[in-house]
This record gives C-alpha cells, sequence and structure tokens, in this order.
C-alpha cells in the first residue's frame, strides 16, 4: 500500500508492505536516531511522536501512520543549533551508553509539550515507559527540569 | 522473538466496510486498533495472523459522549483519549488513575478500550466496567447485541463497537488499584475498583467491588462483601466485616508471578484502601467528588 506521511516536516511516500513497522520505515528512511529495543512497546527506545502523540514504533505498523505528521529525535534540532532537551542533556553528562536517549528525549518533548511546569515526580512517573539500563535517571530527571528553564517557544 | 508474519492488510474508512468484509471475504481476520496487544502476540508468542483489519480510518469511533443519563464510550478511544476526556468528572477517578496505572504514556496512546476488552475479561477495563455495571455493544454486518464485559466472546465478524453505563449519581466516588510487579507489559498482578455511594454522608446507599481473579482466573465482584457495607454505616468496624468476607469469597488462581494467598492478601489491602479513598474523596465538601480532584 502507497503511504504518505510527514516526518520532521518532509513529505515522505512508502510502498510498505502489510507487515512493515513504523519502526523499519523510519530508519529506513534515515532517522537512526528510532532504535530496537523490547520490540513489543516496553522498553520506549523506539518512541516517536505521531500526530502529538507519543507513540512505541515498534507496535504500530506503517499502514496505520497514513498521512501521519511524525517528529523524531532528528526533528528535534540540529548539530549546532540543538533544542533545548537535547542540549541539556549534553550540558548534564546524561549519556551514558546513549542507546536509549533518542526514546528518553521523545517522551520528554511529549511531556514538555503538555506540562509547561515540569515536577519530578511527573518527570519520574512518565519515564516508566523508557527503560535506561545504565540507570541514568536521575540525570536525565535533571536534564528535562533544566531545558525546562528556557524559554516555551524554544521547547 | 518472531518476526512479523506476512500481512495482507484491509484498511476500511467506515465501520460497514469493515463489517461486510469481516463477514465476507475477509472472514477469519483479526482486527487491529491500537496494536498493543496483537503487534506483541505477533512477535513474542507467534501468533498465527494472515489478514488484519486495521480500524485507525475508522475516527468517528473515537468518543467519551454523555446523553441524557448515559456515558457512551467509541471502541476505538484510547486509554488516553478516556482518562483525559472532560465529560468524565471527578466521580469517574477509576478512569483518572487507568490513566496513570495502565502501562506507559506510549501505551495509553495507542491502547483502545475495544481492544483492551477484546483481548479478554481479565483486563483493567472489564473489571471497571463490571462496577459500573456497563455493557459493551457489538455489530456485525447484520445484527447489533450487547454483552457483559466480563463475559465477552466474539465470533469472527463481530466487532465491538461502542461501550456504555449509567452516569454516576449522588455523592458516589470510585477508586482503581493495579498492582504489578513492574510497571510495564500486560495486567496487573492484582486489581481492584471499588464504588462507593453515601446515601446521608453516613450510609452507604451502594457499594461495588470488582477484583481480577476473583474465582480463578476471573474478573468478577465480590458481592458477599459488598453485602457486608450496603446500607449499613461507613465505618471502619463495617469496611473490616466486608473484608473479612472478602477473603472468604475470593479464590484466586495462582501463577509463577504469585501465589493464590498472595494475590489474595494484596487484593484485600488493595479493596481497604480503594474504600478508604472512595470515602475520603466523599468526605469532602458535597459536590467535590464530582470535581478532578487528586485521583
Amino acid at each position: 500500500m502507497l503511504v504518505k506521511i510527514r516526518v520532521n516536516g518532509r513529505d515522505i511516500a512508502i510502498n510498505a508492505r502489510g507487515n512493515e513497522r513504523l519502526l523499519d520505515t523510519l530508519r529506513g528512511a534515515g532517522m537512526k536516531s528510532v532504535k530496537e529495543g523490547c520490540s513489543v512497546g516496553e522498553c520506549g527506545s523506539c518512541n516517536v511522536i505521531v500526530n502529538g502523540k507519543l507513540v512505541s514504533s515498534c507496535m504500530m505498523l506503517t499502514i496505520q501512520a497514513r498521512g501521519a505528521e511524525i517528529t523524531t529525535c532528528e526533528g528535534l534540532g540540529r548539530e549546532g543549533a540543538l533544542h533545548p532537551l537535547q542540549k541539556a542533556f549534553a550540558d548534564a553528562g546524561v549519556p551514558q551508553c546513549g542507546y536509549c536517549i533518542p526514546g528518553v528525549l521523545m517522551t520528554a518533548k511529549y511531556y514538555m509539550d503538555g506540562h509547561p511546569r515540569p515536577q519530578v515526580d511527573e518527570i519520574r512517573a512518565i519515564l516508566e515507559g523508557n527503560i535506561c539500563r545504565c540507570g541514568a535517571y536521575t540525570k536525565i530527571t535533571q536534564g528535562i527540569l533544566a531545558a525546562s528553564s528556557h524559554p516555551r517557544n524554544e521547547l | 522473538m518472531h518476526e512479523l508474519p506476512q500481512l495482507d492488510v484491509y484498511a476500511p474508512s467506515k465501520l460497514g466496510e469493515a463489517l461486510s468484509y469481516l463477514s465476507g471475504e475477509g472472514r477469519g481476520s483479526r482486527l487491529l486498533a491500537g496494536g498493543t496487544w496483537l503487534i506483541p502476540a505477533m512477535r513474542k508468542e507467534g501468533t498465527r495472523v494472515e489478514r488484519v483489519v486495521d480500524l485507525s480510518g475508522l475516527s468517528n469511533l473515537s468518543y467519551v459522549r454523555r446523553s441524557q443519563n448515559l456515558l457512551r464510550i467509541g471502541a476505538l478511544t484510547t486509554i488516553s483519549g478516556l482518562a483525559d476526556s472532560d465529560i468524565l468528572d471527578g466521580r469517574y477517578c477509576c478512569f483518572k488513575r487507568l490513566g496513570r496505572l495502565f502501562g506507559s504514556a506510549a501505551t495509553r496512546n495507542m491502547a483502545t478500550v475495544g481492544g483492551n476488552l477484546a483481548a479478554g475479561a481479565a483486563g483493567d477495563l472489564a473489571e471497571i466496567l463490571a462496577v459500573l455495571e456497563g455493557r459493551v455493544i457489538i455489530h456485525n454486518a447484520r445484527r447489533k447485541r450487547v454483552a457483559s464485559p466480563t463475559a465477552l466472546r466474539l465470533a469472527g465478524d463481530e466487532m465491538i463497537v461502542e461501550v456504555q453505563f449509567a452516569d454516576l449519581k449522588g455523592h458516589t466516588a470510585t477508586w482503581f488499584n493495579k498492582f504489578e510487579k513492574r510497571k510495564q507489559g500486560g495486567a496487573g498482578l492484582v486489581t481492584t475498583t471499588t464504588l462507593l455511594r453515601l446515601r446521608d454522608r453516613r450510609t452507604v446507599g451502594d457499594v461495588r467491588i470488582a477484583l481480577s481473579r476473583i474465582r480463578g482466573k476471573e474478573t468478577g465482584r465480590a458481592e458477599k462483601a459488598e453485602a457486608q457495607l450496603r446500607g449499613k454505616a461507613a465505618n471502619p468496624e463495617n469496611i473490616q466485616r466486608a473484608l473479612v468476607a472478602l477473603e472468604s469469597e475470593m479464590h484466586p488462581a495462582g501463577d509463577y508471578q504469585g501465589s493464590s494467598r498472595f494475590r489474595k492478601k494484596i487484593a484485600v489491602a488493595m479493596v481497604r484502601e480503594g474504600l478508604e479513598k472512595c470515602l475520603e474523596r466523599l468526605d469532602q465538601a458535597p459536590g467535590r467528588a464530582r470535581e478532578e480532584g487528586q485521583c
């Protein structure tokens, strides 16, 4: 089926197989930040934002995303013009192995879009869906709090 | 981990198209709503699927509406859509709490009301609807029927379309609780839902208690425990009597995740908390339980 999606502001048309997951489509389109972890929606490594909602791209068929507006970590910022979350994570030395971080950033972006004043307990609650095997949760929380001090229009 | 099988996907844009397909050339197809049950089932357990009906085009089945005294929830409403609905006031703490305790934020944005019910009676929604005395509206191409949320059997050509329950009235509060070993993935070890309505600010006008695994793996109401409280004063002594009755009437199946005895102890503690939380909410100024408040 021909599927048209908009990824980070760029229109893409794909001839998607029935069993093609959004995760695979996005990686095939060059969005290598989208990581495969558990493959069954438990670890959050493949989290992306679809039509303003956080989703696990490993549990969504590409066909289900037809017509959708999708944001991945590549759409947050770019080298030299990082998103405040990316900058805060880099400044605070949040990533250790870094594998889970793109998914964490998408969760954080989704959370901050709806919560202008982040609270520590809320951040911890939203991060329940992201597994970080390095155990960097404390620094992740600090990074999100640090980013929240930026003006809203930059987030 | 199994590879996803080759899938023949049909993507209708209308309910009628989906139902016609299911009763005709698409007989034997699986319905794909949020995908949070079917995709892991195919990947983890190798569930055999050849054809799916992708329901994402039926966005008109995503709604929460109040019509007169009836609340109506479309089958494709997501768990987050349900929990965040402005239609559901503070009396529906059970749904607000479901929105916190059901998987991760991403799962809540994907999983649907109909999908959770279709996945089996052990789901959280079947239990909540047992307390709300709700009913499930099921369609096929020729007719519609009504089913109980805890005794749901879908034929291959049927689809859950809507869930309905009578709007809660009076000084009523609800609470949903889930105990799980890890926040992610699958059903809780024990889940409980409680509803309490006070008649004259002290007497229990109505009480409803539902649990996962009340008998074996069956989700259902704790009728003996309810009977111990209904019409009585809402005080710690009567709550204790109800909990003793609950302990005698529930016989949960044990498994590697938790023995029957363990599940029973946890369930009793959670029902106690549920009743106390309902009372706390009802002790607030009259009408407060109708507001969002702290769920």
